[in-house]
């Protein structure tokens, strides 16, 4: 289990900025480290939620407008899923 | 000799914590968004409105640049101009002028300031029965009892039904069985119009005649004085004929003044 506080720690800061300001293309792929790097990495959907807070959710989207919360729960669970391959393959 | 592994019961625990603790998340925030669909919206806006900075994004080009919106304002506002310079009230009058001129190289000049007698609406509609009007101006003022009587902007509604003395009553061509023929659209499609009331009229033209909401209909003279404007156009697929609905385009119930023709032989020159 790696737990490199300071690597986690900065990896969520840079995920929060990004959702803040809206960038997706730079929240995703350093979600997706913190999902393979870190074990429960809850971060992620937590940011995907709020990045469908500030611009997707009352926006009158429906479902679309938790796209990111769901993309987020999906990515976690295809990295935890990957893990194991991994870890039982090696 | 084989040993079993032992079972990890606190991780075990951790783990169904963990889980609960995720989905008691997951429900307490469904009910959230349920009960208050704008608490979490609310929140997480006035945590990160302070970062939002409007320099910042146009750094980035999240907007476009101030100069880029000022050079379209310009260029939109040449359009406008040249649009009104094309289409201006001068070009409009100079046309006007210029189809004046030719009634008159074949005697057909347009109206004089004496043909039309000016008179008072002393009831309309509403007050009387049907669409009527009761003028004060009568014989004596030269007015005919087939002439035809116009509202402003010199719009065809109605003629004098009864003439007295001293005063008219007008029947409006819109009052009910009332007919005249009008011609449709830009395309000049004749039809009959019917009088419906109010001030609306109907009138049926051939099934796929292309009238459309916003025609103007016509009186149908040379002139081409307004009488309606379509509001509607009711099409049936088993008819072969489409129904118009159109409108006198003045309101009938606040007409003051109309003009009223004076016959030939009444015009002062």
């Amino acid at each position: 289990m790696n737990n490199n506080i300071p690597l986690r720690i900065t990896l969520d800061v840079i995920v929060f900025v990004s959702v803040i300001f809206g960038w997706w293309f730079i929240a995703i792929p350093f979600g997706i480290i913190g999902a393979w790097v870190f074990p429960k990495y809850a971060e992620l959907p937590i940011a995907g939620f709020i990045y469908d807070v500030l611009f997707g959710i009352g926006r009158g989207l429906g479902i679309l407008g938790y796209a990111y919360t769901i993309g987020a729960v999906i990515l976690l669970g295809i990295a935890a899923y990957m893990k194991i391959v991994v870890k039982n393959n090696s | 000799m084989t040993y079993l592994r032992p079972h990890n019961y606190a991780r075990t625990k951790r783990n169904r914590l963990i889980a609960t603790v995720a989905i008691g998340v997951v429900v307490i925030i469904g009910l959230t968004q349920f009960f208050a669909p704008y608490f979490f919206p609310t929140f997480f806006t006035a945590l990160a409105r302070p970062f939002w900075r409007e320099e910042f994004a146009l750094e980035i080009g999240a907007f476009r640049p101030t100069s880029n919106i000022i050079a379209e304002n310009e260029s939109l506002k040449m359009e406008i101009a040249d649009l009104r310079m094309n289409y201006s009230s001068s070009s409009v009058a100079i046309l006007e002028s210029r189809y004046n001129d030719l009634l008159s190289m074949f005697g057909r000049a347009s109206t004089s300031p004496t043909q039309y007698k000016l008179g008072s609406v002393l009831a309309r509609p509403g007050a009387l029965p049907y669409d009527e009007l009761i003028i004060d101006i009568g014989q004596v003022d030269g007015i005919a009892s087939t002439s035809k009587v116009y509202a402003a902007e010199k719009v065809l509604i109605g003629h004098v039904k009864e003439l007295l003395a001293h005063s008219a009553k007008v029947i409006l061509y819109s009052s009910p069985r009332e007919t005249y023929d009008v011609l449709i659209g830009a395309k000049q499609i004749p039809a009959r119009s019917i009088g419906r009331g109010g001030g609306g009229y109907t009138a049926e033209v051939p099934h796929g005649s292309l009238v459309q909401v916003g025609d103007i209909v016509t009186d149908g003279t040379l002139y081409g004085r307004a009488f309606g404007v379509v509001v509607s156009v009711l099409t049936d697929p088993s008819n072969p004929f489409d129904t118009v609905l159109f409108a006198v385009p003045v309101n009938i119930y606040q007409i003051r003044f109309v003009l009223v023709d004076l016959p030939k032989s009444n015009i002062r020159r």
